[in-house]
């Protein structure tokens, strides 16, 4: 697939290149992006709006020492881009340590395949029919469902990477994301539903995705809320289920060990290499590699091969994950890590699918060791203080747990703790792993990221209800 | 560029399209970040997008392309005509607007400002905000997060009627964070500032506020659980109307996902409540006298005294709701039509800020799950927070890792005192008193 990638001509990409180390750049980088979507919304049982269109641009990067200059422009000449490496280097200009470049084009060891991409002319009515359907089957839930909205959303993104140190590579990433959001209403009490899948892949990822069984789940989902109780407040024992619960892990831990945040020192764990900093019971990884998830990538959007990063083995502190400039800065080996949302940011150390790995117990035995506490089936998204970890997540679908049983629906139920403690708290890790798609925003943009865990047993944490 | 807009109609009309829009985005922005004492980052960027809505026999469609040759301009307005073939028919939704021969001009005085701020006083700015935060020694440990950027560009609004405005804008920011460490603790804060001028930018407030929090925030710790009176500070308290703002929204009415669809006309806040959407506020960085279809903006009454009293309308909006269009049409060259607000600014109130601060409450500096915490449908928000609990004026106790939680559309309902003096929030789009809400509840020990 990267063989018919060419996205700027070569010569243009060795001339400004060269021209960058002539001004004395330690390294010198340019990234090409085109990028063509399409999204499709159906509301109110029609289609509302088809849109998208075609982004195209280049990212230039200027490395002296540590210090990066960033340019991007629509433009792909060569007099603009020489024109932005020499505005940027004004203050930093001085001899050329390294000579000419000669490329040499790198093929890319693991493709993601995707036989429908929007290269394909996969008719738009066959896509319209998909959400169409599942417009129906989460209105079918229940009378009380007053509003559904439908999207469906891809991407194919096509990057090529020239760099100074010969580098020639690129890679087509093929996007798709379905989404549905169910509002019910019975009198003044309101609630919705919510379920965004989605893959490395194109159309065809909907083949093994029932419409009808998505739309249930969001329905459903909006009618459990629609009368639930207020959650309980205080400290409390959680269980966090699979799939999307795995977001806390992400944003609560997996930021922390991003070296956007380790070489600041900003992170509590920069100096924790090698140090016990989760319960034994806790083994979490960061693999880019996985077929067609949602996060893979073959390559980073620094050319490097990605990798499955091991975080955290029965507790201990094992990796990072480490761009080229956290590389440079900490002096922990790149792991594949560098990505951007597109070639408008400078790429940083960021996660891609992002998971604890399974463990031993049962779903069942978990919520049978809880007197009281709460079950969160689905959590929501969430916020954490980058520099200490402190969190804040919001569970989408949760119930009370009394007695080893669970009792009753509740509503907006919210966690809150730090990143260190609630490794250290979870005391019992599940069997029934899981993944689930989602957008992480950071320094370098919004990238697609999956989360994912199998049941985690948190013994003790703060919860946040109105009861 | 206004060939481009040109070439863009005559290629949708020859097309078929019997209505056409374009939107141009063309801009250039610099950024700068510092670490240890010296500049860590330099960013400069040029770039354009064109956007094109049609309406093609009755039915509409949006694209866009970054590329403003020929063949890729044809390749967009071709793939627009094809794919608004499947778009619903729409009666509501028309390219209508027509120029009111207002000046653009008018516009440009508030938005662009003339600015010969020199590269090396910029780079200053970026050192002074990590520098100043440093040198204030132990317990300060670091300003991890710090930025500089200056943005400028030209937005051009013009369709097939012969309308053509266009639109430059020019603005600055700042922002700097303060990380502390003591005694195995760690406390971060951030603080920021923009400005239509380089000067207009404050620093010293950025530093000063970062590290203020960071450090009285350090020994933090939660209050007891229960319910509690809260004043946010002014930039919180927009993040949270900000979080509600759908329930202005004549659009989200109409697709069945606004909660106060049905009551205009009711009282949906108390009566101390007035809140206007001001277009043309000149303490604003959002200025605009028209807005994304070219449509005149004015001063528009949200809430009245507690009563909804407008939503926020585009062509479309008011075409089905049979009400005439206020101006609020929302778009970027990117996207389908929508609406937004410009400036929310509320009125003053009729009590003192003491009266707001008066006895025992909760001070709010800073929120956490904003994103995430919020159901607009119900109105239900959780919220990470921090700040401190005052009594009797003094602040008693930093508090740190607590939940705030209710209703909000219950919570604006029963407010408490609201004060006589206007605030900024600190990227100049939200003017407000302080503001007591009571019986808010609070998770903490």
């Amino acid at each position: 697939m990267s063989s018919t990638i060419q996205l700027l001509d070569k010569n243009i990409a060795k001339s400004v290149i060269d021209h960058g180390l002539s001004l004395g750049a330690d390294f010198v980088e340019l990234f090409i992006e085109k990028t063509q979507n399409q999204t499709i919304k159906i509301l109110n049982s029609a289609v509302d709006d088809i849109g998208g269109g075609v982004d195209f641009g280049i990212g230039l990067r200027l490395v002296y020492g540590t210090k990066v200059l960033y340019g991007y422009t629509n433009n792909p000449s060569a007099d603009e881009l020489k024109k932005i490496a020499t505005t940027l280097a004004v203050n930093d200009q001085q001899a050329a340590k390294n000579g000419p470049v000669n490329f040499i084009n790198k093929p890319l060891s693991k493709v993601h395949k995707a036989s429908l991409s929007l290269h394909s002319e996969h008719p738009l009515d066959a896509k319209i029919a998909w959400l169409m359907r599942l417009d129906q089957a989460t209105r079918k839930v229940s009378e009380k469902i007053v509003q559904v909205v439908s999207s469906g959303m891809q991407k194919c993104q096509q990057v090529e990477i020239f760099n100074s140190e010969g580098l020639h590579i690129a890679e087509e990433r093929n996007y798709i994301r379905l989404m549905g959001q169910a509002v019910a209403q019975d009198g003044s009490e309101q609630s919705s539903g919510y379920e965004a899948p989605g893959a490395l892949r194109g159309w065809e990822y909907t083949e093994a995705l029932n419409p009808t069984q998505l739309g249930e789940v969001i329905g459903r989902q909006a009618m459990t809320k629609l009368h639930a109780d207020p959650c309980p407040a205080g400290r409390m024992p959680v269980i966090i289920d699979n799939a999307f619960g795995g977001v806390i892990f992400h944003e609560a831990c997996g930021h922390l060990l991003e070296t956007t945040s380790v070489a600041k020192k900003a992170s509590v764990f920069h100096d924790k290499m090698d140090q016990m900093i989760a319960n034994p019971c806790v083994s979490a990884v960061d693999d880019g590699t996985l077929d067609n998830e949602w996060g893979s990538i073959s390559i980073d959007d620094e050319g490097m091969e990605t990798q499955k990063t091991q975080l955290i083995k029965d507790g201990v502190l094992t990796s990072f994950m480490v761009d080229r400039i956290g590389s440079e800065k900490t002096g922990y080996a790149r792991t594949g890590s560098g990505r951007r949302q597109s070639y408008r940011f400078a790429p940083a150390s960021r996660m891609r699918n992002t998971f604890i790995e399974p463990g031993k117990n049962s779903l069942e035995e978990m919520i049978a060791s809880v007197s009281k506490g709460i079950y969160c089936k689905k959590m929501g998204g969430g916020s954490v203080q980058p520099g200490t970890g402190e969190f804040n997540f919001n569970a989408q679908e949760s119930y009370l747990i009394v007695d080893g049983k669970i009792e009753r629906p509740l509503k907006s139920a919210t966690l809150i703790s730090t990143g260190p403690e609630v490794l250290k708290q979870i005391s019992m890790v599940g069997n029934n792993f899981a993944l689930a798609a989602g957008m992480c925003g950071s320094v370098s943009g919004a990238v697609p990221t999956t989360v994912g865990q199998p049941a985690i047993k948190v013994d003790d944490i703060l919860v946040e209800g109105r009861q | 560029m206004k060939s481009t807009v040109q070439k863009v109609i005559d290629m949708a009309l020859s097309m078929g399209a019997n209505e056409c829009e374009v939107i141009i985005n063309k801009g250039s922005s610099l950024s700068l970040k510092a670490n240890e004492g010296k500049l860590e980052e330099h960013k400069v960027s040029g770039s354009q997008v064109v956007g094109v809505r049609l309406k093609n026999a009755g039915r509409l469609g949006t694209s866009y392309s970054e590329n403003f040759e020929d063949e890729s301009l044809r390749t967009m307005v071709k793939t627009v005509v094809e794919t608004s073939k499947y778009s619903k028919l729409n009666e509501f939704e028309s390219i209508s607007a027509k120029d009111d021969g207002s000046k653009a001009d008018a516009t440009n005085e508030f938005t662009w400002q003339e600015d010969h701020t020199s590269a090396a006083d910029k780079v200053s700015a970026i050192l002074k905000l990590e520098g100043d935060v440093l040198a204030k020694g132990s317990p300060f440990k670091s300003a991890p997060y710090n930025s500089f950027s200056e943005s400028e560009g030209e937005k051009i609004i013009a369709n097939h009627h012969g309308l053509y405005k266009a639109m430059k804008r020019r603005y600055f920011s700042a922002y700097t964070s303060a990380l502390v460490e003591q005694d195995g603790k760690q406390s971060m804060h951030y603080y920021g500032s923009s400005a239509l001028t380089f000067k207009g930018l404050d620093l010293e407030k950025c530093i000063n506020e970062s590290c203020d929090q960071a450090l009285g925030l350090l020994n933090g710790t939660p209050v007891k659980t229960g319910q509690y009176s809260v004043v946010f500070d002014t930039d919180n308290l927009a993040e949270l109307w900000g979080c509600f703002l759908r329930v202005f929204s004549a659009k989200a009415a109409i697709d069945k996902v606004n909660p106060w669809a049905k009551k205009l006309g009711s009282a949906v806040a108390s009566k101390s409540l007035t809140l206007i959407d001001e277009p043309r506020f000149k303490s604003g960085l959002s200025y605009q006298s028209f807005d994304d279809e070219g449509v005149k903006s004015e001063s528009l009454k949200l809430i009245d005294q507690g009563v909804l009293a407008n939503f926020l309308h585009n062509t479309a909006t008011a075409n089905e709701l049979k009400t005439s269009n206020n101006g609020r049409a929302g778009r970027g060259p990117r996207g389908s039509l929508g609406v937004s607000s410009t400036h929310l600014v509320f009125a003053p109130g009729t009590d003192s800020d003491s009266d707001v601060h008066q006895g025992k409450y909760l001070e709010i500096v800073s929120l956490q799950g904003l994103h995430s915490g919020v159901d607009v449908i119900s109105g239900d928000f959780s919220f990470g927070g921090s700040g401190y609990l005052i009594e009797n004026g003094t602040r008693s106790q930093a508090v740190r890792n607590i939940t705030i939680s209710g209703n909000f559309y219950e919570l604006i309902q029963n407010m408490g005192p609201i004060g006589k003096t206007i605030y900024t929030s600190s990227d100049c789009n939200f003017f407000a008193p302080a503001m007591r809400f009571e019986n808010i509840s609070v998770a903490g020990v």
